[in-house]
């Protein structure tokens, strides 16, 4: 396999369009997988494809492939396809003058056996017998060696490599009245060597999980946990699409520098963070990442971008242009990151009479994301009287306007966790109704 | 290629070997407002290798064609090191196929600008009425050729062919956003895509009368689901539960769903079909190279059936079912539905409106979720029904309920009855969408919880 081909792909190109972009990407994953407390299965997925935006007479066009012997018809394809492609309203870009540094990509990772990962998964499974001879416990691991590379007819030749491990834990009790469901996840550009961690938190909660707390139709304060966060944050983040705001169809268009959350939240958009999931020191178009702040003491400073929808805009590139081989780049978010409050967990849970401390949900994108509607069953969630822990609810659903919740919040936590790409505080929100039988 | 995979096969040294190779096409056409999001086709080649030795499965995946052995001494390796005890999968007589599922018009024959112009039509005409804001018009068309090959003997080569369309119209007042859409998608052929002119009537209409729709109560409803909204009840309700990946090792969920247990009303039959021709989760061969059928999963009320692939069918002495499926070359097959459906019943849908005297009649499929044990899932549309009569339309209503309870709360079951496709899927172990149907009739169910103000 010629390790030229992304060179023969844009010269192929640029003999015939009046400019042209190659976007390569290779990686290998090998996971470990436990389920039903047994290791099941290793696998291992090689991929490696190539994507070619064109710009022919102002417009732009597009193809992809994952068969290499022909760049040809890859050509071919993008020309038909910028026959009716919209109008370009940006220019590519050039070699930045500075490449920032940012920890994507540890050699270690490399070192990571299956051997390795079967024995950490092993470990975690001998905890949850240890803990429950009832339990079933999964976990999945990989780790995963990416790498990328973009060059243009401007200039720009620019590769990176990139690492991750992750893993999910989950412990699962069948019971006459139901299931239930623990599951803690982590991901991270750098190997981690044990999910015990993750297993005694998925244990605790299990146990803690054990009663089911009666419920009914009710207000009352409730704790998004940073798993839990990206129900109310999952809307907004597609509000600030640059896109959606373009088409009119986001209701955050037009509101720059205008309040819109509880002035108590700041939430960053941070590529920069060494080894954190979503960090890279150019997105996927060539454009420098930066730190940039979404919300401000709750109000709204820039949108996410690619250079399209930047230009449809008017507004100058926010390093936001995220794809795969396979697509053209559109607008998403890197890490984002919740400033702390001064409220600890404990105190937060002390704080509450009566009150709900959600864990995981079910469901989440179901309703008007676009309105900032979110309606979701509390599939792991705990009832807290006078600061303790009663039980699990069952069955009940929670609904809102994430607008309204967070433009006005009870707390802000003061410890931060990673989930996903995520790094937050819990929040404490008032006012919402659960809606249960009874 | 035929020989030299079969020979593969059988020379590895393992239980069992599999490799699948495919090598498919895709168009897309995608409008969002004005902007012509993407319009072009997108080649995908690529292979896997699967291997069973002593009890443990190795899989490796590849767009690297040409280093396959490679991958495939790093499968066999890969399940030595699981290792485990040492089982046999569910017996099946070798078999050699060619198979090209069957098409009114191949969308291949049917040329860019003509898919384009059409697209186009669609979007023009929902962007035409003056509170529509935005819009969403998506083409997709697959042939995807997929060569199976196994230690066995077996050898398919088939090409599935798939073309679908969805319209969404977005309304705007204010900070009101409302959304409604329509998709068909399915292996019938091009035909269908091009009879949506009154889809986007539709979405238009749909999207300005939610504008004006309160949001729901919270609280317990009796609800009225339409045919399409039913499909999706039981595929997230019960469907998932009837996998037996979920089953065959896990002891206690084995006990709780023992063939023969009542789920339902007597007049329940849920079942999943995957060789209806033609529908979206129609499976000629699964990717395990087992024929697609029919498996009655509900049986008058009770427990009669489940899926199974070659190993499931194997671990829990049943027989294989053809639910085998991945989604591409880039997974493993796991246990899927294929086209999912209650059998409709004998209440006519104007008689099971006047029984009821409050209650909320929910239409049109958003999203659907399940955890094993709760499940949830959301209509487009709603109205609220006062005196055995549809009244005002509602918002935002998502439906909860308990998958162990939830089938005993059905109460009337209609006479009507449609499936449907569309460009999503399902989703489940890292694999989506899945290309399934979801079907039924009318159909009331007692007791649903929905989240609200």
């Amino acid at each position: 396999m010629s390790d030229r081909i992304a060179e023969q792909v844009l010269q192929a190109a640029c003999r015939r369009f009046d400019a042209a972009e190659v976007f390569e990407e290779a990686g290998e994953t090998v996971s470990v997988r436990f389920e039903d407390s047994r290791l099941k299965e290793i696998r291992t997925q090689q991929r490696r494809g190539v994507g070619l935006r064109v710009i022919g007479e102002g417009r732009i066009g597009f193809a992809s492939t994952t068969d290499l012997r022909e760049p040809q018809r890859l050509v071919e394809q993008a020309g038909a396809s910028a026959a009716f492609g919209d109008e370009a309203r940006f220019e590519m870009p050039g070699r930045p003058a500075e490449v920032p540094h940012v920890a994507t990509c540890d050699g270690a990772m490399e070192d990571v056996s299956a051997e390795q990962m079967v024995e950490m998964g092993r470990e975690g499974l001998e905890m949850s017998r240890r803990a429950n001879e009832d339990y079933l416990f999964a976990c999945h691991l990989t780790r995963a060696a990416h790498r990328q590379r973009v060059l243009n007819t401007a200039g720009l030749d620019f590769a990176y490599e990139s690492s991750r491990m992750s893993a999910s834990v989950e412990v699962e009790e069948v019971r006459d009245d139901g299931l239930l469901q623990v599951y803690e996840y982590r991901t991270w550009s750098r190997p981690f060597d044990s999910v015990s961690d993750l297993t005694r938190t998925a244990l605790e909660k299990a146990r803690d999980a054990a009663a089911v707390a009666p419920t009914r139709l009710e207000a009352m304060p409730m704790v998004f946990t940073p798993k839990a966060l990206g129900n109310l944050w999952y809307p907004i983040e597609t509000a600030l699409n640059g896109k959606l705001v373009h088409k009119g169809s986001s209701v955050l268009r037009g509101r720059i520098d205008e309040q819109v959350l509880d002035p108590r939240i700041t939430i960053t958009d941070n590529p920069t963070i060494d080894w954190a999931p979503g960090s890279c020191p150019l997105d996927d178009e060539g454009v420098v990442a930066r730190r940039r702040p979404l919300f401000e003491a709750g109000v709204l400073r820039t949108y996410l971008a690619d250079l399209q929808t930047a230009g449809l805009l008017g507004i100058d590139p926010t390093g936001h242009g995220f794809r795969s081989y396979s697509s053209r780049p559109s607008p998403s978010s890197t890490n984002t990151v919740v400033e702390p409050g001064d409220t600890s967990f404990d105190e937060m849970l002390a704080g509450m009479k009566r009150g709900l401390v959600i864990e995981h949900t079910l469901g989440s994108g179901q309703s008007n994301i676009l309105a900032g509607e979110f309606s979701v069953n509390v599939a792991l969630g705990f009832l807290v009287e006078g600061g303790e822990v009663q039980g699990r609810v069952k069955d009940c659903m929670v609904a809102g306007n994430v607008y309204e919740i967070l433009g006005q919040v009870e707390a802000i936590g003061s410890e931060r966790q990673w989930f996903g790409s995520t790094w937050a505080p819990p929040i404490m929100v008032g006012g919402l109704k659960l809606a249960a039988r009874g | 290629m035929k020989n030299k995979l079969l020979e593969l096969c059988a020379r590895l040294p393992v239980d069992y070997a599999e490799v699948r190779l495919q090598d498919g096409v895709s168009t897309n056409i995608h409008y969002a407002g004005r902007e012509l999001e993407d319009i072009g086709e997108r080649i995908e080649r690529g292979g896997c290798v699967r291997v069973l030795k002593d009890g443990g499965w190795g899989f490796a995946t590849f767009n690297d064609v040409d280093d396959i052995e490679k991958y495939a001494r790093m499968a066999v390796r890969q399940a030595e090191l699981v290792g485990g005890q040492k089982f046999d999968i569910a017996p099946v007589d070798a078999h050699q196929q060619v198979y090209r599922t069957p098409v009114d018009t191949d969308p291949a024959d049917v040329s860019l600008v003509d898919k384009q112009a059409m697209c186009h039509r669609y979007n023009q005409s929902i962007l035409k009425h003056e509170r529509i804001q935005s819009s969403v018009v998506v083409y997709r068309d697959s042939h995807a050729t997929t060569r199976f090959a196994s230690s066995e003997g077996t050898y398919i080569e088939q090409e599935i062919i798939f073309s679908g369309a969805m319209v969404a119209a977005i309304a705007v007042e204010g900070a009101n956003v409302q959304r409604a859409r329509e998709a068909k998608g399915d292996l019938r052929g091009f035909e269908k895509v091009t009879r949506m002119d009154e889809d986007c009537e539709d979405v238009v209409r749909r999207a300005l009368e939610s504008l004006e729709a309160e949001p729901v109560e919270a609280g317990t409803y009796t609800v009225i689901v339409d045919p399409e909204l039913c499909g999706v009840f039981v595929h997230e309700a019960f469907g998932h539960l009837s996998e037996a990946d979920f089953l065959y090792e896990n002891p206690r969920m084995r006990e709780i769903m023992q063939l023969g247990k009542r789920f339902g009303p007597d007049f329940l039959n849920i079942t999943d079909d995957g060789s209806l021709e033609g529908e979206a989760g129609f499976v000629p061969f699964d990717s395990e190279g087992v024929a697609g059928g029919r498996t009655a999963l509900i049986k008058d009320g009770v427990l009669a059936g489940r899926l199974h692939s070659r190993e499931t069918a194997a671990k829990m002495d049943e027989r294989p079912t053809g639910n085998a499926r991945a989604i591409s070359y880039r997974h493993p097959p796991i246990v899927r539905m294929t086209n999912t459906f209650m059998e409709p019943g004998e209440t006519p849908f104007e008689q099971m409106l006047q029984e009821t005297p409050d209650g909320i009649y929910a239409v049109s499929w958003l999203g659907g979720q399940t955890n094993k044990e709760m499940f949830t899932f959301s209509a487009e549309e709603a109205y609220r029904i006062r005196d055995g009569e549809v009244a005002e339309k509602i918002r935002d209503v998502v439906l909860t309920g308990n998958v162990f309870q939830t089938l005993q709360n059905i109460d009337r079951i209609g006479t009507d009855f449609h499936m449907v496709g569309g460009l999503g899927g399902c989703g489940k172990g890292g694999q989506s969408p899945l290309r399934v149907g979801d079907g039924g009739p009318h159909c009331r169910i007692q007791n649903v919880v929905i989240g609200g103000r």
